[in-house]
């Protein structure tokens, strides 16, 4: 038996590539940016993510829902390059200054409220962000997919390549963290 | 169901990872203490708040520019361990070889093509066949042509280099290729087909005619 291989093929799977991804991309910018914290680096991310999943992009196809899967290489690249740039004794000394000036709060975007509900909001936002950071970074990572993204348990231990028992106990000690952080606080 | 258990559930409350009992006892006792009622419409809110934190949108243009970058960055990697070999092959004037053979694809270590050329037109479009002889199923196969400077693949304009993945079976399969010729002389085409770290490599010969050139080609067929 013969099979053709036409160039049609070449097409579809290239298309294929961009049909598949392109649902995608901004929830995957959206999960980089709260890891990274800058627009910028978000991008940089989400492009390595793509050029490493381009050669997979068969077994892409074949996956019925892709999004956890493309987080999964979202999350290991970024840890990869965060355990990279740790090594370097530069990015350690820039590190120590992003208490102060944190980008994720200067890179939160304008509404079209009123001026008093921007500033309560901002301020309510920016200690979220702090109480956020304050957490270490394990319970950082799985609040921002969990709590703020919205990912199930079940598809973090996926993931994370992590239990989810362990998962769960981390989680609720982040939650006691957060709640304690944020008690003053109104939402 | 006292406090104490009640707000030991007040996380997997929230997250819905309660049984649909263990939710009608939580609410049971919601509805009868003020006290855990707020602690637990606190958590709602403060989950909402996180929910509701803001994302900047990426520069315009990002989606399709960074989808496009993945692709042709994806089409230039070369194997590591073909690299070496190629630009060897390259300098031996693309005779066909075989490294260290893909296993059985053929009997023969390296596979002679058929001595005729494959004439062209300019201008003519031509679906040159060629049958690649797999010894078994090659999932995942990379497949790699590279053109001479006169040949221009259809739907490939000034592309001297397309690849692409695919699944061969075993036995015979046709690989397809529409070409089109912009200029005369005597060219070759390559095809590579790689599979894990084994790979093959054929030329193609091709002569490309003003005109007059001998017709009935089009389902020739060159043997890999
Ligand atoms: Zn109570």
């Amino acid at each position: 038996m013969e099979k053709v291989i036409s160039l049609i093929q070449y097409f579809s799977q290239t298309s294929d590539f961009e049909k598949i991804l392109h649902p995608y991309i901004l929830k995957l910018h959206r999960v980089a940016f709260r890891l990274c914290g800058s627009v910028s680096d978000a991008e940089d991310l989400v492009q390595d993510v793509l050029v490493k999943v381009y050669p997979k992009r068969q077994t892409l196809a074949s996956l019925e829902n892709p999004g956890p899967w493309l987080v999964k290489v979202l999350y290991r690249t970024f840890i990869d390059q965060r355990r990279r740039m740790s090594r370097s004794p530069l990015h350690l000394l820039l590190n120590s200054h992003d208490e102060e000036n944190n980008p994720v709060l200067d890179s939160l975007p304008c509404s079209n409220r009123g001026p008093e509900e921007i500033s309560e909001n901002n301020q309510v936002r920016e200690k979220l962000m702090r109480a956020i950071n304050s957490l270490n970074l394990d319970q950082k990572h799985l609040c921002i997919l969990h709590d703020v993204e919205g990912y199930t348990l079940n598809e973090l231990e996926e993931i994370l390549n992590t239990p989810i028992g362990t998962l769960k106990s981390r989680l609720h000690r982040a939650r006691a963290s957060l709640r304690k952080i944020l008690q003053h606080e109104t939402f | 169901m006292n406090c104490k258990q009640a707000l030991e559930y007040r996380d997997d409350y929230i997250d819905g990872y309660l049984s649909q009992e263990e939710k009608v006892a939580v609410r049971e006792h919601l509805n009868n203490c003020p006290h855990c009622h707020a602690a637990f419409k606190r958590d709602e809110e403060m989950l909402q708040a996180l929910r509701a934190l803001p994302v900047p949108a990426p520069s315009p243009g990002f989606i399709s520019h960074s989808l496009q970058h993945a692709q042709s960055a994806g089409r230039r990697r070369i194997p590591k361990s073909l690299a070496p070999l190629l630009s060897a092959a390259m300098a031996a004037c693309l005779v066909l070889w075989l490294v260290s053979g893909l296993p059985r694809m053929h009997d023969q270590q390296a596979q002679e093509l058929p001595s005729a050329q494959v004439i062209i037109k300019i201008d003519e479009e031509k679906i040159v066949n060629v049958v690649v002889n797999a010894p078994r199923d090659l999932a995942d196969a990379h497949v790699t042509i590279e053109l001479p400077e006169q040949l221009e693949m259809v739907g490939f304009p000034g592309k001297r280099e397309i690849e692409w993945k695919t699944d061969l079976r075993k036995g015979k399969n046709l690989l397809s290729l529409p070409l089109v010729a912009k200029r005369t002389g005597n060219v070759e085409v390559v095809a590579r087909i790689d599979h894990e770290n084994k790979s093959k490599l054929l030329k193609l010969a091709m002569k490309i005619h003003n005109s007059h050139a001998r017709e009935n080609l089009h389902d020739d067929k060159y043997m890999v």
